[in-house]
């Protein structure tokens, strides 16, 4: 199991390799730079330019960039950003507890909600409750987040008054308005995404309950509750979880549009103002960044199968 | 005994009730309150708050409290003493010596001196500051300290504009000698005289924080200035009506924003024409613009009227050369314009003169301005009528800069910057040399009237000249200035003192004050 687990973590060099090389070549493939988007419109002299962008280290060969700074993160140093010429380290951990908790409060009220319902679908024998479940779930997924999170705000907050609109107090300094203010940009990111668990587990439910030992369990008599719980979710919980792991991941690096209606600092708005004002070091790091979240929840997704299957084995 | 005590009580508040009744509103009434923190809401990200290298809207508005110039506007658009109480002019226009206001202090403390000034303007012409600030200062041949309190600034020609480019704050901001030094990394770090003072530069916020050795005496009111970025304008509009900020402006709070709270009681809309102007830029070295018989037929076919009424719901005025905001320059009306009245027999009949009757093209719009997709395609449809196709290409805003400073674009649409001074408004756009003249455009007499403009001191003289170069521009082209539109802020009823200036400039806020 550890030298599984030191191999995994072994095998994010070269992907953090590969996706640095893909990222740094895409973003200067592209046209633009920083030392443009940092003069705008206010200036077109050319020696302006030219000085601002040596000063950048943008007159420089690609390769010779892209060598540059490897050796500085080698060094631990993943650069300053080129706009606030603040160390995009210090940019990336101010943001990131927004996205984290953002991600942790979804995931919650998708799992706490989808996870029932699916297995309750799933196990109903009445029709009714089947087409409802089906039609609200299609609901969820097909509704975009930047129309619900914006009638969220209208009925929510403007008419009713229960939430806050941009008002995100540290946890610690006050976790009840925080939860409060989490609240409404947590259910829009939920709701699609509680609606693909929903179908997952319902699937998932469906399918082990026509196992054999399904069938032994029911005919050696019994409870229903006993069934469902201990012999059907357990292991229908391995696919779920596997999506749960997907979307966590993605969650992870920030969910650009909820942070865009609910004025959220996340890592999601800031890899987008990233690639917006061209600034390669932020950009670089914050992929960097979202590639190890992504690649651990994963391993914790993979650690957790042998928890549910004890089938499965790692060596 | 007792008794009397209890008259000598009832009689107290006898007074002070009779006090409160008559005294108490009126008390109230009597002028503003202090305290308190002003909440203001924009879309966009706050990036950058060194005043001589910053160029983003959102970091203007926020160094416009914190940084001051030697001269500044007022409400009204007129040049007001701020750091300099007084100044002299040489007869011949090449000396201009600025007396500063004593005990002026920097948000540290210290005191304010004529070499600070010195400084400030040798930071912005450092090119290794690279500010695009130089070239307003690009003409000062000669920076003199006489004493502590009096600066000497000596031309290499006479610039008629040189006291309005004193009140650019905080592009042209004073800030204190050595302050790099001092602050560190003046992008994140701040430190001016301004009446606000920088406390905290958060992710998508900034805090200041009331200078209390603010040089103007009882200024500011306010405790405080908290300026958020809410990047959705429908978020942004909400949080206005929650109370969860104060005041809304800029980009996204426009005519649609404006109808939405004007039935609302608690709010009040702040309307005026704004000094920017949209327009529609023209790549003059173009093969078929080189012609200018083509230019003229854009500016025939294009209904500008329309194109308002469609892109700003009618809230914007036919754009000339000069603003129709300002009057004291005598911005000619379109009907005094050649090429304005819409003509589609006359665009038609030009473009087959010049041998382009099946004229294509692409528009570029900028993807910042929300507006400027709009005007593309009303153009687009507009130029269907005199047989142009026209194209939208629409392309991220780093490609976009990119792109317009190298002149590579047939045309583009987006917004200039304007100013109430002809010769800031226009030269560095439509001059040979001028450093934003991305269009290319190389006209012999538009430069001489620019040079004349510039170098003139006779205000009289200098309208007549500004008279001759509008009646010339609208001639040859150089791009078509569409329209200036109206801009809008939003507040609460019970924000007072607040005035948008028609520069988009907040600088107002050191006047106002809450009444809670």
């Amino acid at each position: 199991m550890q030298t599984y687990i030191i191999k995994r973590l072994l095998f994010l060099i070269p992907v953090l390799f590969v996706v640095s090389v893909i990222v740094f070549s895409i973003i200067h493939l592209i046209p633009g730079d920083p030392a443009t988007v940092l003069l705008g419109t206010e200036a077109a002299d050319p020696g302006l330019l030219t000085r601002l962008k040596s000063s950048l280290g943008l007159d420089k060969p690609l390769h010779i960039q892209y060598a540059l700074w490897l050796g500085r993160v080698l060094k631990g140093d993943l650069g300053r950003s080129v706009r606030t010429g603040e160390p995009v380290l210090k940019l990336i951990l101010q943001r990131f507890p927004f996205t984290l908790e953002l991600a942790i409060y979804a995931l919650f009220l998708a799992v706490v909600v989808a996870i029932p319902m699916g297995t309750m679908a799933a196990t109903t024998s009445s029709k009714v409750v089947d087409i409802a479940f089906q039609t609200m779930t299609l609901f969820g997924l097909s509704t975009p987040a930047f129309w619900s999170g914006t009638m969220f705000i209208l009925l929510f907050s403007v008419h009713l008054g229960w939430f806050p609109i941009v008002n995100f107090p540290p946890f610690a300094a006050a976790p009840l308005k925080n939860l409060q203010g989490f609240f409404l940009p947590a259910l829009t990111v939920a709701i699609p995404n509680a609606a693909a668990m929903a179908r997952m587990a319902r699937a998932a439910v469906l399918e082990v309950s026509q196992q054999e030992y399904v069938k032994a369990a029911r005919a050696k008599g019994l409870p229903e509750k006993i069934v469902v719980f201990k012999h059907i979710l357990k292991n229908a919980m391995v696919p779920i979880i596997t999506l749960v792991g997907i979307i966590a991941g993605y969650l992870l690096g920030g969910t650009i549009i909820v942070e865009q209606v609910f004025a959220i600092p996340g890592l999601g708005r800031l890899s987008v103002e990233s690639v917006i004002q061209r600034d390669y070091p932020l950009l670089q790091a914050v992929v960097l960044f979202v590639t190890v979240g992504f690649v651990i929840v994963n391993l914790i997704v993979d650690l957790l199968y042998v928890f549910l299957n004890p089938k499965i084995r790692y060596g | 005994m007792r008794s009397n005590r209890f008259r000598v009580v009832l009689g107290l508040i006898t007074v002070l009730a009779l006090a409160l009744l008559l005294g108490g509103p009126q008390l109230q009434g009597q002028g503003p309150k202090r305290g308190g923190t002003l909440e203001i809401g924009i879309t966009q990200q706050i990036l950058n708050l060194d005043p001589h290298v910053a160029t983003a809207f959102s970091s203007f508005r926020v160094m416009e409290h914190i940084y001051e110039g030697l001269l500044r506007y007022d409400n009204e658009l007129n040049l007001q003493p701020a750091l300099a109480e007084s100044w002299t002019v040489s007869p011949d226009g090449k000396v201009y010596t600025f007396k500063l206001r004593s005990g002026v202090k920097f948000h540290d403390g210290s005191t304010l001196t004529a070499e600070d000034v010195k400084y400030s303007f040798e930071r912005i012409l450092n090119p290794d500051t690279k500010s695009p600030q130089r070239s307003r200062l690009e003409l000062i041949e000669q920076i003199e300290i006489i004493n502590p309190l009096e600066v000497r600034i000596t031309l290499k020609e006479p610039f008629a504009p040189f006291l309005e480019t004193m009140a650019l704050a905080p592009g042209i901001g004073i800030v204190p000698k050595d302050f790099e030094a001092k602050v560190g990394d003046p992008k994140v770090k701040t430190l001016g005289t301004g009446p606000f003072k920088l406390v905290e530069f958060g992710p998508d916020f900034v805090r200041l924080a009331r200078h209390g050795e603010y040089w103007q005496e009882g200024l500011p009111y306010l405790d405080g200035l908290l300026i958020r970025q809410i990047p959705d304008p429908a978020t942004l509009r909400a949080a206005l009506r929650t109370g969860e900020v104060d005041l809304i402006f800029g980009f996204g709070v426009d005519v649609t924003a404006a109808g939405a709270f004007a039935g609302l009681g608690n709010f009040e809309v702040i309307s005026l024409p704004e000094l920017s102007y949209s327009l529609l830029g023209i790549q003059n070295q173009r093969a078929a613009f080189q012609d200018v018989r083509v230019r003229r037929a854009l500016s025939l076919a294009i209904d500008r009227q329309q194109l308002i009424e469609i892109v700003y719901f009618g809230r914007a005025a036919v754009g000339g050369p000069l603003p129709p905001a300002v009057a004291k320059w005598e911005p000619l009306p379109p009907s005094a314009l050649p090429n304005y009245t819409p003509d589609i027999d006359r665009a038609k009949q030009l473009l087959k003169e010049a041998g382009h009757e099946e004229l294509s093209f692409k528009i570029m719009p900028i993807p910042t301005v929300p507006d400027a997709l709009k005007i593309a395609q009303v153009i687009q449809e507009q130029l269907k009528a005199v047989g142009i196709t026209a194209e939208i290409e629409s392309v991220d805003f780093a490609t976009f800069l990119q792109r317009w400073r190298e002149s590579d674009f047939d045309t583009f649409v987006s917004l200039n910057s304007g100013f109430t001074e002809p010769d800031l408004h226009l030269y560095r756009h439509v001059f040979s040399q001028g450093t934003t003249n991305v269009f290319k455009f190389n006209d012999p007499e538009t430069d001489r009237l620019l040079q004349e403009g510039r170098t003139t001191l006779d205000f009289e003289k200098r309208v007549q000249i500004y008279k001759e170069l509008q009646i010339r521009l609208a001639d040859q082209v150089p791009f078509l200035f569409l329209a200036y539109a109206d801009i809008f802020a939003i507040k609460r009823s019970d924000v007072k003192g607040f005035a948008l200036l028609p520069t988009q400039s907040i600088v107002s806020v050191r006047e106002t004050w809450l009444d809670r």
